[in-house]
């Protein structure tokens, strides 16, 4: 295992601070109550914290449709009645309400996924966490599922640009269903989702049946499971199937969507996985020792979350937490045994071996032919473009932007380079 | 609609519905056609060879579409040799109603019991041919009818009953008898999922067709009933008793069949009561007139009402039974299966509303002049009823099935997309019931148009096949599937990947926060090792107090200023934790807790829209900051020492009892404490 690896991870203070609106569950809270921990664990002087650029419209229509990104962009709770039509059409509502800075929110966590995308392009680091990316049921033209801009689709279409194929691996208790249809036709992504199926469950989408199509035919792969599946079971057969398509398809990089709402005792979850267990996924994607890209997602019982991902930093700096917390602000929110540890999920395990072992079947089946498909392209992979010293100085941004992007980049310029310290001011200013 | 411009088709007098050779499902391909194609075709065809039929009168109209059914099936028989049918005489010129004659034949137990019984005579002579004419009635009889006869019978003996549907014409014909087989399978094999997948789409194909005969039905008897306040009381109550005995018989057998031939005469004549009325409501009097004849023809009503409880019951039950029932009872006919049914019919269903519906319509059908049954207002009123209406609800059915199954507009999207999470998202007892989609796509699907089915019908069937076997799990999850939506409208525009890097744009990587370049703090302050825990011990006189937590939180604080510098600022470490309350007064929290407390979380309102209300002067940002950092996290405090075994932050407004104890409030059993749930954390 390599221990030098260079590890950046993206944080945003203004993230904390987004409110969904009473009663909705996704509380991006949760990512201030993370990096409290990790700060807590004093994590942070083992890597390197960015703050992400906020990502520009013209970014964010790299895959989502101008109208969609330009409606995000200018809808505000206050004008929201002036828009039921496109309210409606884009999917905004009570599941992905309008809230007051919805569009930077968006920006910082589609922003902090391209720049880890972008960073790992550059190998500037090995591993780069964006805690507050991995949206993933955000859809071309629409809100899905309390995601409205997917960031993961951006950023592999930003690892696209280095990488012939790229990895996609969920473990959201949810079907990563934004991702998936997004790279539906492509063998240049594979996506892997582990996920509830069946039930009703959102989506609705994931089955082990949907494979994929065209070009992108087996190159999709569902992993359905019941209720309550516990660590031993979802760790083994992650660990064959991931392995079995690493060994495959021989992805250039990872993206790692870790949503949390995966562990026992989610509030709208309904596995029963430890910590732990969560984690030694994180932990057997990193042995491959490819560059990757790790973000947050689902997850709403926040302490569990803000535990998770702190554990899961923790591993992929190859630092093991000790179980008690130690003093923070937030403290209190981790009592009462203020320790990382989460109470097991009293749900029983649907999950019946025979079940599992179908499904497990039937992937690697699939897996089996890509081996034999004659079409598919596995060339050498060509050694990324290194910038061995970069200096922001020296380089012109303005050859390659275009004007819109040119006269935003302007702006930004006076406020990255004259007022660091100047928090509200951008909150207010998009 | 292509249903039915098949079936109006059908009603031309040319019969070659089903090619091939004969079968007895051939008859009910024709049934749909005859039966169904009266009403709607009748009008269209006037100008055509039926026109005769309609200007000579009702009766003269019946025999005419008994005559077109006859030639139907003879058609079907006898496809190489083109048989053709002309008007049968005797040897005095006198033309036989070849209807009647049939009619009276079955009336009489059939061919073979008629000639036993050396009957042909009064046969004649009740067919209206007068006397002596027997052997000719009879010869013309074998000639013309009994190959329909023993056709029917042969029908009736062979496992017809799901053929009944195969009213659509050769495709559906085909369908039919994948279903069929698909039936079997189903019944051999219940384990194999892809094989009963296909069932059920086919089934709700099937069921989609019965409902639109449920739609028939109830035009009819909208037109019924009208009819029917001329119509003689006792007919009435006789009618209902013939139901009633009718509804314990299982079996289908000769007479039956001979019965549901004239079902088939009194369909027609009932549609052809409805077409009078949508086509020109001035008509009334033909129809009156219709009705008095009706009322008259004791077995004609009979028949008449048989023919309606068939349609009911078909329309009904066939599908909600499914393919288990309506498949392997080999000499059960149509109408039967739906009648062994009937009973089982409440337990089964799920859906309250769909029963209510079918209830409904199923109550009509049996008894249209029950007056607790209600009338259908005009057109023009009916906008002003509720949706609760049963009647209302039919309608609705109607329109969203049979309009709107072709027109895959944006109106249709947009009604489904306007839907939003289910609320039970927000429900604390509900956790996980987080389903929007799969739910959303039982609405989604009929409008598609893509798939044969109609959803609801296709989940009523589900409910109801299914509902007390462990395999309505099964169902739900494998049945329906959400189609991954294809096109340029929803996969990502991948970068042409030619072997070679592109450029990305390096500029925007981020910006650097940590470690910071500004201040060398290591030599400043000292630094704890990294992935350090807390201390077990501490030097505080009642270590785990509140006072001890306070004074380590600010000591850690603290530290954390000093080594992060000005990062601190940037991680608005500043604006964290209970350092929040610095910014607000002792008078403010009081209100803000005042506020959560007396507006306890509800799906309607919520606390925060007083609080909004209440400080103007902080902005949202301020107020939510305070809620999370100060607020929860006090109350969380609070759970931790006294309730550690009731612990929830993160529930928005959702009270726990002692909470509400700290506030001077008796804690309440309240339906919003769900804080005991499984599905919550039980931190410890």
């Amino acid at each position: 295992m390599r221990s030098k690896d260079r590890i950046s991870y993206f944080y945003d203070g203004d993230v904390g601070s987004v409110y969904f609106g009473p009663n909705h569950p996704m509380k991006p809270h949760r990512l201030c109550m993370t990096h409290h921990l990790v700060l807590s664990y004093k994590l942070h002087d083992k890597m390197e914290i960015y703050r992400p650029h906020k990502a520009y419209p013209v970014e964010l229509a790299q895959f989502h449709s101008v109208d969609y990104v330009d409606f995000l962009h200018r809808i505000t709770p206050d004008t929201q009645h002036l828009f039921s039509n496109e309210l409606a059409k884009y999917n905004l509502g009570e599941d992905c309400p309008v809230f007051d800075n919805l569009f930077e929110f968006c920006q910082i966590y589609a922003g902090g996924t391209i720049d880890a995308a972008r960073r790992l392009n550059n190998q500037l680091c090995d591993i780069a966490i964006n805690w507050a990316g991995g949206l993933h049921h955000a859809k071309k033209c629409e809100a899905s599922g309390f995601c409205y801009i997917n960031d993961l689709v951006l950023g592999i279409l930003e690892l696209l640009k280095y990488h012939a194929r790229v990895l996609y691996i969920d473990i959201d208790v949810h079907h990563g269903d934004g991702v998936e249809e997004a790279f539906y036709f492509t063998d240049r992504v594979m996506t892997v989702s582990f996920h509830k199926y069946g039930d009703l469950f959102f989506p609705g989408t994931g089955d082990v049946k949907e494979m994929g199509e065209k070009e992108g035919k087996f190159y999709a792969i569902n992993v359905p499971l019941k209720d309550g599946i516990d660590d031993t079971s979802f760790t083994r057969l992650f660990k064959t199937i991931i392995s079995k398509v690493v060994e495959i398809y021989a992805p250039g990089v990872i993206v790692l969507q870790c949503g949390a709402d995966s562990l026992a005792g989610d509030r709208l979850g309904c596995f029963n996985l430890s910590i732990d267990g969560h984690a030694e996924c994180v932990r057997f994607v990193k042995k491959f020792n490819l560059p990757l890209l790790v973000t947050g997602g689902g997850g709403y019982t926040k302490e569990n979350v803000a535990r998770c991902w702190a554990v899961e930093t923790g591993v992929l700096l190859d630092t093991e937490l000790p179980n008690e917390i130690p003093e923070n602000d937030y403290i209190k929110y981790f009592g009462p045994d203020y320790s990382l540890k989460i109470p097991s999920g009293h749900i029983e395990n649907l999950n019946s071996k025979s079940y599992l072992s179908s499904i497990k079947m039937q992937v690697l089946e699939n897996l089996r032919c890509i081996q034999h498909a004659p079409s598919v392209q596995m060339q050498e992979v060509p050694p990324d473009f290194y910038i061995p010293e970069f200096d922001e100085d020296e380089l012109n941004p303005d050859e390659r932007i275009n004007q819109r992007t040119q006269d935003k980049h302007i702006q930004r310029d006076d406020e990255y380079y004259e007022g660091d310290n100047d928090h509200d001011h951008h909150m207010d200013d998009v | 609609m292509a249903g039915w411009s098949l079936l109006n088709d059908g009603c031309n007098l040319d019969f070659v519905v089903t090619p091939g050779k004969f079968k007895p499902e051939a008859f009910f391909v024709d049934l749909g056609p005859i039966s169904e194609g009266g009403l709607v075709g009748v009008e269209a065809n006037s100008d055509n060879t039926s026109s005769e039929c309609v200007s000579n009168g009702f009766s003269n109209k019946l025999r005419c579409r008994f005559d077109h059914f006859l030639r139907g099936v003879l058609e079907e028989i006898y496809t190489k040799n083109y048989f053709r049918l002309i008007t049968p005489m005797l040897g005095d010129g006198q033309q036989v109603n070849l209807q009647k004659l049939f009619v009276v034949v079955k009336q009489k137990g059939g061919y073979d019991a008629v000639s036993e019984n050396s009957l042909w005579d009064l046969v004649a002579q009740e067919s209206g041919l007068g006397v002596s004419v027997g052997s000719s009635v009879k010869l013309i009889y074998s000639k013309y009818l009994n190959t329909l006869d023993s056709w029917l019978k042969r029908a009736a003996n062979n496992n017809v009953s799901d053929a009944v549907l195969s009213d659509i014409g050769a495709e559906f014909s085909r369908r039919l008898m994948e279903l069929q087989t698909g039936v079997e399978g189903l019944l051999s094999e219940f384990s194999d999922k892809e094989d009963s997948d296909d069932k059920c789409r086919r089934l709700c194909f099937k069921r989609k067709l019965d409902y639109r005969d449920v739609q028939i039905l109830c035009d009819t008897n909208k037109v019924k009933s009208i009819m029917t306040m001329d119509v003689d009381e006792g007919k009435k109550i006789q009618c209902g008793r013939h139901l009633d005995l009718d509804m314990p018989e299982c079996r289908m057998n000769e007479p039956r069949a001979g019965n549901l031939c004239n079902n088939v005469n009194a369909m027609e004549r009932l549609q052809e009561f409805h077409e009078d009325k949508i086509s020109v409501n001035i008509k009334e009097d033909a129809c009156l007139d219709h009705a008095r004849k009706v009322s008259v023809d004791v077995p004609e009503v009979r028949n008449m009402c048989n023919s309606n409880e068939v349609y009911s019951t078909l329309g009904l039950s066939d599908g909600s039974k499914g393919r288990g029932s309506d498949d392997d009872d080999d000499d059960v006919l149509i109408l039967d299966p739906s009648r062994v049914d009937k009973g089982s019919f409440g337990h089964k269903r799920k859906r309250e509303s769909m029963w209510e519906i079918l209830k409904w319509v199923t109550g009509i059908a049996k008894n249209p002049c029950d007056p607790s049954s209600g009338s259908i207002p005009e057109r023009s009123k009916r906008k002003s009823h509720g949706n609760e209406e049963t009647w209302k609800k039919v309608l609705l059915f109607r329109e969203a099935v049979f309009l709107k199954r072709h027109a895959e507009s944006s109106d249709e999207r947009h009604s489904w997309q306007n839907q939003r999470m289910h609320p039970c998202l927000y429900d604390d007892q509900l956790g996980a019931a987080y389903n929007l989609r799969e739910r959303l796509k039982y609405d989604k699907r009929p409008i598609s148009g893509k798939s044969t089915c109609t959803d609801s019908s296709l989940q009523t069937q589900g409910d109801l096949e299914r509902s007390p076997s462990p395999r309505i799990e099964f169902h739900c999850d494998k049945f329906p599937k959400m189609p991954i939506p294809l096109g340029p409208g929803f996969q990502a525009q991948l970068p042409e990947w030619t072997g070679l890097a592109s450029e990305s744009d390096p500029i925007w990587l981020g910006t650097q926060i940590w470690p910071s370049k500004n201040v060398n703090n290591k030599l400043l302050v000292e630094r704890d090792s990294i992935g350090k825990g807390r201390q077990d011990s501490c030097g505080c006189q009642v270590p785990g107090s509140v006072e001890c937590f306070r004074f380590h939180i600010a000591e850690r604080r603290t530290k954390v200023k000093l080594e992060l510098g000005f990062t601190f600022l940037e991680w608005n470490l500043d604006k964290v934790g209970e350092e929040v309350r610095r910014l607000w007064t002792q008078e403010e929290e009081k209100k803000f807790k005042d506020i959560v407390q007396s507006n306890p979380a509800s799906t309607d309102r919520s606390f925060w829209d007083y609080i909004f209300r209440s400080f103007p002067t902080k902005t949202r940002e301020d107020l939510v900051s305070y809620y999370f950092n100060v607020f929860l996290l006090q109350r969380r405090a609070y759970q931790n020492r006294h309730t550690p075994d009731d612990i929830d932050s993160d529930d928005d407004g959702s009270e726990s009892g002692p909470m509400k104890n700290v506030f001077g409030h008796h804690a309440q059993n309240s339906l919003r404490s769900t804080l005991l749930s499984p599905k919550k954390p039980q931190a410890k």
